[in-house]
């Protein structure tokens, strides 16, 4: 994931935000702060939240009914505003649940793909 | 002459009784100044004090009791006047000889000819401060200093017995490592002291310390661990030492070695090299570039640092903001604002579990 997206698209004009929430139960802060070695790099913010707020208030963004949000890589363009306490429907989006389309299984290769593309869309 | 080794018990009692401190002397002077003899036989001391001065008094009772002349046979030391005179001469030169010895840890320090200063120093000389340990009486404070004074550049050194501390007070910048060496040729041994926070003098180079706290991803398997470097100017020299606490290591001294503005943290123990364009501004090292290590993959990132003093230095690898995971509040607010704060950039959120 690191590999293909980050470290293959070189651009300032990409940010990152690691939310790493519980969904196992030994899920901590501290696994959370060792997670983050997975993705080292600048542009990346990593947070981490004791609870699934945040992944149950992402979940009509991405159509989930039932399962939380998580293991879910969503991609914003620039403008996108998040507004209110409703997440912003984002304009792609991978995932590893059961629940949503196989079709938009993550691919890191296919995101990255599709974030170079969001870039080159936004110089435009 | 049966009360010989009585005299010779007692003598060697009493050398028992002071080899807490004359032990280290001996042995350092032959090179053997390491083994510890001192430590080891100091919780004995009270022994071979009451030893000393039980066997002295069998020779006392020896020598004075009152005899018999027809008591006396042909050989005895009662049997002329002339013998047992000898004889208490010799008890009496034991005695003496013994109470010295016995005693000696009490007056060695002050009999001690070791120059506690030896010249002038000004207020921007370089200190250093040890921790000596095996040190089990007042007497071995001298001969401490007197190995520390040998080291060139040294001005002034000062031993604590009670708080196992050594000051070192030199012109020049010494490297720790040659004090430690001199403490250890004297018998005993020494750590450099990392000076607290309230150690730190405002305003001066020397003395400052600090932590810098990072993680290691060894090999593709993600394997992390935390890893503790402490650093310190001591005596105008960066040095220190770190631990990788999931490993078992502790306590690796790190080499720094500064050249110009690269400044190389070896950590020789583990086989990691980190080296850096490091800004040194005012006391500050600042910017850990790159990383080297006999490993396939080795990441290094800071996840906190201790600043024990606002002068101290920081030590920051480029990828700071990504080794924090900041708290997030239940509404995401935090999330929400950086977000929108990123409004002009293409941005990827990712939810995810740390397992």
């Amino acid at each position: 994931m690191h590999e293909a997206v980050f470290g293959g698209i070189a651009t300032e004009k990409l940010r990152g935000y690691a939310v790493w929430e519980p969904i196992l139960r030994t899920d901590n802060l501290r696994g959370a702060r060792k997670a983050t070695t997975i993705l080292p790099d600048s542009r990346v913010r990593h947070y981490w939240i004791d609870g699934q707020e945040v992944g149950v208030a992402f979940k009509p963004s991405l159509g989930l009914k039932d399962e939380v949000a998580w293991d879910v890589y969503l991609v914003y363009p620039p403008g996108v505003e998040w507004a209110g306490t409703r997440p912003p429907k984002p304009s792609f989006f991978m995932h590893q649940l059961h629940e949503l389309p196989s079709s938009r299984r993550l691919d890191a290769g296919a995101l990255a793909a599709r974030l170079r593309q969001t870039l080159s869309d936004a110089v435009k | 002459m049966r009360d010989r080794p009585v005299l010779f018990g007692s003598l060697a009692a009493g050398l028992l009784a002071s080899a807490c401190c004359i032990g280290p002397l001996l042995l350092g002077a032959i090179g053997l100044g390491s083994i510890g003899l001192g430590a080891w036989l100091a919780p004995a001391r009270p022994w071979f004090l009451g030893l000393t001065a039980v066997l002295l008094g069998i020779g006392f009772y020896l020598a004075y009791r009152p005899v018999r002349a027809s008591a006396c046979e042909p050989g005895q030391s009662c049997e002329a006047p002339k013998g047992r005179r000898s004889q208490r001469i010799i008890l009496w030169s034991v005695t003496l000889v013994a109470a010295g010895l016995a005693t000696y840890p009490s007056w060695g320090a002050r009999g001690s000819d070791a120059p506690a200063t030896a010249g002038p120093y000004d207020s921007t000389a370089n200190v250093v401060t040890l921790e000596v340990t095996g040190m089990t009486c007042e007497a071995c404070e001298a001969e401490i200093e007197r190995g520390l004074m040998a080291v060139p550049g040294v001005v002034r050194a000062t031993v604590d017995y009670e708080q196992s501390r050594a000051e070192i007070v030199s012109s020049a910048a010494l490297d720790p490592r040659d004090l430690i060496s001199a403490v250890e040729k004297t018998g005993y041994e020494a750590l450099t002291v990392l000076p607290t926070q309230s150690d730190v003098p405002k305003g001066t180079r020397s003395g400052l310390s600090g932590q810098w706290r990072g993680s290691l991803t060894v090999g593709e398997d993600g394997k992390t661990a935390e890893l503790v470097v402490d650093l310190a100017i001591v005596a105008g020299r960066w040095s220190g030492q770190f631990d990788l606490p999931d490993f078992g290591v502790e306590d690796y001294p790190v080499d720094v070695a500064v050249a110009g503005p690269k400044v190389t943290l070896r950590l020789s123990a583990a086989q990691i090299e980190f080296v850096g364009e490091f800004k040194e501004a005012g006391n500050a090292l600042a910017g850990l570039a790159e990383t080297r290590g006999n490993r396939d993959s080795l990441v290094l990132r800071r996840v906190g640092g201790a600043q024990l003093s606002e002068e101290f230095l920081r030590l920051e690898a480029v990828s700071e903001d990504s080794t924090r995971a900041e708290p997030l509040s239940a509404s995401g607010a935090e999330l929400r604002k950086r977000f929108n704060q990123d409004k002009a950039f293409t941005r990827l959120l990712m939810l995810l579990s740390p397992t």
